[in-house]
């Protein structure tokens, strides 16, 4: 695992060739990975239910972009499951500690993101937009500090960050 | 719940008797959860009630803290038991001008009790960005 601290180190990351494995006698490979973690936070939106003190509405996405070509520009982009900070039914507050603040909706929603070598990051929210939905706008007042994305509108604030890693084939 | 689109109105809705709740989430990207490192960026969640200062001029709130690891009870990643709680409480203290102090190791980093860092406020939400990380604090007006 690797620290990136520039947008093109992500890139350069994805796009290094399959090699084989460093530290093992087996003849494996392993292929660049690059894992994203994605949050939003909404100022003026709430949880649809919980059971819990009264939030503003947090998602949370983790999992893997893939690395693509269009137009002779690389993209990042994945289809992520979403988390949302409603909480379990039936668990007691405040006498103990909620275990599991964020749960699976009940219908599984997800958040499409893109992310090009320019910066231009493009997400597409189910929760908001409906299950169908395949629109995607760029996040607005974007910027790239030190390894995380962070995109502020008013009552809102979105960020993105990348861990770099090797998977065995 | 109402809305809040100015600091002036939280304070105003906790002057008048009624409660205040916060939702404070950050972001570190070059930090990691112990059980999901080669996965993920750290990611923590907190959410409470906050109570007015005796001259009205702060919110206090102690709250605990959820973090984006697995349980680690469990053997393998659990999608239903995706922020479990850490065990830990962040102090989180908001005055009237907008200065927040946060108190907490994973917000701090090791060795810190207590910082005062910088937020603007827009239209319901504080938020703070440095190098490598986002921290923003919302409110709940009930």
């Amino acid at each position: 695992m690797s620290e990136d601290k520039s947008l093109k180190e992500v890139f350069e990351h994805a796009k290094k060739p399959v090699q084989p494995k460093r530290t093992d006698l087996n003849p494996v490979s392993e292929a660049p990975i690059v894992h994203v973690t994605y949050v939003e936070h909404f100022a003026n939106f709430h949880p649809s239910s919980q059971n819990v003190a009264p939030s503003d509405l947090v998602c949370y996405a983790n999992g893997t972009l893939t690395l693509s070509q269009s137009h002779g520009r690389h993209w990042l982009a994945a289809t992520l499951k979403l988390w949302v900070n409603n909480l379990k039914p039936g668990k007691l507050w405040p006498t103990k500690t909620p275990p599991d603040i964020f749960v699976d909706s009940a219908i599984p929603t997800y958040v499409l993101l893109s992310i090009n070598e320019s910066g231009q990051v493009k997400t597409g929210h189910k929760l908001i937009l409906g299950p169908k939905s395949t629109t995607m706008a760029p996040l607005p007042n974007l910027t790239y500090s030190n390894g995380i994305f962070v995109s502020e509108s008013p009552g809102q604030v979105v960020s993105l960050s990348f861990t770099l890693d090797w998977t065995p084939l | 719940m109402a809305n809040d689109h100015s600091l002036q109105q939280v304070f105003d809705h906790a002057k008048a008797g009624n409660s205040v709740y916060l939702t404070v989430v950050s972001h570190d990207a070059n930090k990691h959860p112990d059980y999901l490192a080669d996965l993920a960026d750290l990611v923590t969640y907190a959410n409470g009630k906050a109570i007015l200062s005796g001259d009205g001029s702060e919110l206090i709130a102690t709250l605990p803290l959820w973090i984006n690891n697995w349980d680690s009870q469990d053997s393998i990643p659990n999608d239903d038991d995706k922020f479990p709680p850490s065990g830990d409480f962040v102090d989180v203290s908001v005055k009237d001008n907008g200065a927040v102090t946060l108190s907490n190791a994973f917000f701090l980093g090791p060795g810190l009790k207590k910082l005062p860092l910088p937020f603007n406020y827009d239209n319901g939400i504080l938020a703070h960005n440095a190098s490598g990380r986002r921290i923003s604090i919302s409110f709940t007006l009930a």
